[in-house]
Order: structure tokens, then C-alpha cells, then sequence
């Protein structure tokens, strides 16, 4: 093997490990939290625990993240259907606070096995 | 050059699977709609201005079918509030014939009629959520004033056996959106995707590499992500749960959630949740209410009444009641 073989067979290599990474990785999207609110939106990592305090027409709710996962930890809404809901882990998730016109969408990271849930 | 040619190979082959490789991923919107958060996914390139056209048309929707405000619903509820017969809205017939013919064939289980008592429990206003039931003696006046949907008679005017009725969709108007959304998208050649509002879904086609997937939301789970069961769904079928575990207040220690028995104007005590799989979005919404109202004892004859093949229902205990066509379906049912 001559030295340009070696150095194209490290070049397709190289190509190889790129293409494998690109089709079957699941991609290397950032985990994120996407925040919407009438004020507007943010986004914020899942990697870091945090309290965000969000304020929509009713007051303030509050969504937790911890350890990569997120909920709403309360709301003003009397319902309280979206605290119930408890913690929301796969990217795709979605949650939220519709009388205080909150929500959140999780991205990036292991999709949920489901296309939706039925509840 | 033996190496270079099997290095070769080897890319032609990964070219090759990139190729393969589906170019269309699936694009999630969301939109406030329906007093819910609706989700359209959709596994084709995305029309330009469709969501914003799904919107309009989802609030147009919910102004018709509001029983308060001023659409359609809410100004036929002022005149039958004084009187027994009014005119039918065009807008409103084919959905109100829809919803008179599962109340008869749900033997009034599913009645829209019983608006009064649902505005009673409060379950309907973010405003009068209550934290404990109403008096008696309100919730048997609120009943015997109610007539039902399934006795009205329905032509130029929708004529009702009373006065004082109010008319609520709440259990099947949601349907009736879902299915309209999905002519929408069809229109606009979108032939992959799922409507899903807060839980209540309808698809069509299939992802790129598989069905669409759903899963069956456990009742008394931890978090609204815990499944009970799974089902890979058809083109065009629908899946709709009603249960108790989203609308509810707690009052010494017992549940009051917002599926009212329309027998007794209390809520339904059989049942935890009820799930119905149907190729109409709109009855599926309503068989999932009768379902639920059923509870197990009489779920397989109303069913087949409303001509409801899939079906699944948690019982008050806990307990798992499906239809054998429904098994069939479902994946990791216990």
C-alpha cells in the first residue's frame, strides 16, 4: 500500500465515521427547554437544575427542571391541570398552563417512543 | 489498493443508506385552541401559512360551539333559556345531528344537553372551579330541568321537550375540530400527520419508517407521560380518552371530576379512564364520555350500540376491561 493509499483510506475513514454519526446517532441536538409565554419565548438547557419563574395573565407559574427532566412545579390556575401532569422527560414533550397561556416543549435528546399520548 | 477498494464499498454502502434515509422529518407545532394546547405533527413538508390557517379556523370553531360569548351555540342557548323551540343554525345542524344520534345511541349517556348541571359543577370556567360539590338539592333542579338531546326533534328548528335547556359540546365539539383539521391538512395535500388536542388525537398516514405509535395514558400514573398500553394507529383512526385524573377537586377525601352522569347529575363512578380507537375523531370523542359513564358493567353493550369495536376502560378499582378487537391492537396491556 503506497503512502496516497493510506492517507485516502484515512480520508474515507474519516467520511465513514461522519456519515455514521450523521444517520444513525439520533443527531447531537442540545437538550433544551422551550419556554412560551404571551410575553415570549426562551430557551433554556435541561442540563442544569433550575426554578423559572414565568409570568402570564393569571400570575406567576413556575417550571422546574431537575436532572433533565421538567414540570410545572405551580401554577395560579385553579385547575391545576398542568401541575398534575407531573415531570415531562422525552424530547417532543410538551406541557402547559392554558389559562395562564404558559408553555413548554422539550427538544433534543432521546424521542419519546410514542407519536402522542392519549389521555 | 485491495483496502481502497473495500474503503470504497464501504462509503458506496453508507452513501447508499444516507439516501434511503427518509430527507422528511417530522415538524411539531403547537397552538392554544379548544381551551386546550393543540399539537399538529407532520411528517410532510410544511404548507407555508397553514398553521396560521389551522388557527383561524380553530377560533372561528370555538366561538360557533362556545355555549357562552356570542356565537352561534352561546345565542342559541339565550333563546332556549325561555323557550322550547328555536332555529337550528346551519352552522351548527350536521354537528348537532351528530351528537343527537350518539346520544340515542348511547341511551343518553352522552346527552349535550346537560349543559346546566356542567356549569353547576363549574368544570366548564376556569372563574367557578370549585373545591367542594354543589348542594343537592341545586344539582336534582339542575337535572330536572334538563331535557335531553336525544329526545329533540331537529329540522328548521331544533325543538326540545323543555324549556331551560343549555346546550354543551364540551364531549364531542373537540372531535368534531380534530376531524376538520385533518380535511384542512388533507386539502393542503398533507397526507402524514397527527391533530392532537391535549390528548384527544386523529392521524393520518404514517411516519416515514413506521405507523404513528400512541400511547394510552395510565390513569393513576405519576406523570401524564406513563402509558398503559400502546397501539399503532391507521390511516385516519382517532384515539380519545376521557378520564378523571386532569379535571378534578377532592372533597373528604373523595374525587369529584368533571364527567357528569346525566342519570344521576353526579360524576361517573365506575370508571378511571375509557379510551375508544374510531375512524371519526367526532364520535370517538363522544363514545369515550358514554364509555366512561358506562363503566364496566354496561360498556360492551353500549359500545356496540354506538357501533364502537375498539375500546379500552379502567374500572374504579383499577381494574382493565377491552373489547377483543381492542386487545388485538394494544401493545404492553397488562
Amino acid at each position: 500500500m503506497t503512502r496516497a493509499d493510506s492517507l485516502l483510506l484515512l480520508l474515507l475513514c474519516l467520511l465513514i465515521g461522519g456519515l455514521f454519526r450523521a444517520v444513525w446517532s439520533g443527531g447531537d441536538e442540545a437538550r433544551q427547554l422551550q419556554l412560551h409565554a404571551e410575553t415570549g419565548g426562551r430557551d433554556w438547557p435541561l442540563t442544569a437544575d433550575r426554578l423559572i419563574e414565568v409570568d402570564g395573565p393569571l400570575g406567576r407559574s413556575v417550571v422546574e427542571i431537575r436532572d433533565g427532566a421538567a414540570r410545572f412545579l405551580s401554577s395560579p390556575c385553579r385547575q391545576q391541570i398542568c401541575v398534575r401532569s407531573g415531570w415531562h422527560r422525552h424530547a417532543g414533550a410538551v406541557a402547559a398552563c392554558v389559562p395562564n397561556r404558559i408553555s413548554f416543549k422539550l427538544s433534543g435528546g432521546a424521542a419519546s417512543d410514542y407519536d402522542g399520548l392519549s389521555y | 489498493m485491495k483496502q481502497t477498494l473495500i474503503a470504497l464499498a464501504l462509503c458506496a454502502l453508507l452513501a447508499w443508506a444516507v439516501w434511503r434515509q427518509p430527507s422528511v422529518v417530522v415538524q411539531h407545532r403547537e397552538l392554544f385552541a379548544l381551551g386546550t394546547l393543540v399539537q399538529v405533527s407532520i411528517a410532510d413538508p410544511l404548507p407555508p401559512a397553514l398553521m396560521s390557517e389551522i388557527q383561524a379556523e380553530l377560533r372561528a370553531f370555538e366561538r360557533r360551539w362556545s355555549p357562552q360569548g356570542d356565537g352561534e351555540l352561546a345565542r342559541l342557548n339565550q333563546l332556549l333559556a325561555h323557550q322550547a323551540r328555536a332555529p337550528l343554525p346551519e352552522a351548527l345542524r350536521a354537528g348537532i345531528q351528530a351528537a343527537r344520534e350518539a346520544c340515542r345511541l348511547s341511551e343518553g349517556l352522552f346527552d349535550p344537553a346537560m349543559g346546566a348541571l356542567v356549569q353547576l359543577w363549574g368544570f366548564d370556567d376556569e372563574e367557578r372551579y370549585r373545591s367542594a360539590p354543589p348542594p343537592p338539592q341545586d344539582i336534582r333542579q339542575a337535572l330536572d330541568a334538563s331535557p335531553s338531546l336525544c329526545e329533540a326533534e331537529l329540522g328548521e328548528d331544533i325543538v326540545l321537550s323543555a324549556i331551560g335547556a343549555r346546550l354543551d359540546f364540551g364531549a364531542s365539539a373537540k372531535g368534531r375540530a380534530v376531524d376538520d383539521i385533518i380535511e384542512l391538512l388533507r386539502r393542503h395535500g398533507v397526507r402524514n400527520a397527527i391533530v392532537n388536542a391535549g390528548g384527544d388525537l386523529r392521524a393520518i398516514g404514517r411516519r416515514p419508517e413506521r405507523a404513528w405509535r400512541i400511547g394510552i395514558r395510565q390513569p393513576r400514573g405519576a406523570s401524564a407521560q406513563d402509558v398503559l398500553a400502546s397501539l399503532n394507529v391507521a390511516d385516519g383512526e382517532a384515539v380519545f380518552s376521557s378520564g378523571d385524573y386532569e379535571r378534578y377537586f377532592l372533597h373528604e377525601g373523595r374525587r369529584y371530576h368533571h364527567i357528569i352522569d346525566p342519570r344521576d347529575g353526579y360524576p361517573a363512578a365506575g370508571s378511571q379512564s375509557a379510551s375508544v380507537l374510531h375512524g371519526s375523531a367526532e364520535l370517538a370523542d363522544a363514545a369515550a364520555t358514554a364509555l366512561f359513564v358506562a363503566g364496566p358493567d354496561e360498556a360492551g353493550r353500549i359500545m356496540q350500540g354506538m357501533g364502537v369495536s375498539h375500546w379500552l376502560l379502567v374500572d374504579a378499582q383499577g381494574g382493565i376491561h377491552a373489547s377483543p378487537a381492542m386487545r388485538q391492537r394494544l401493545e404492553g396491556l397488562p
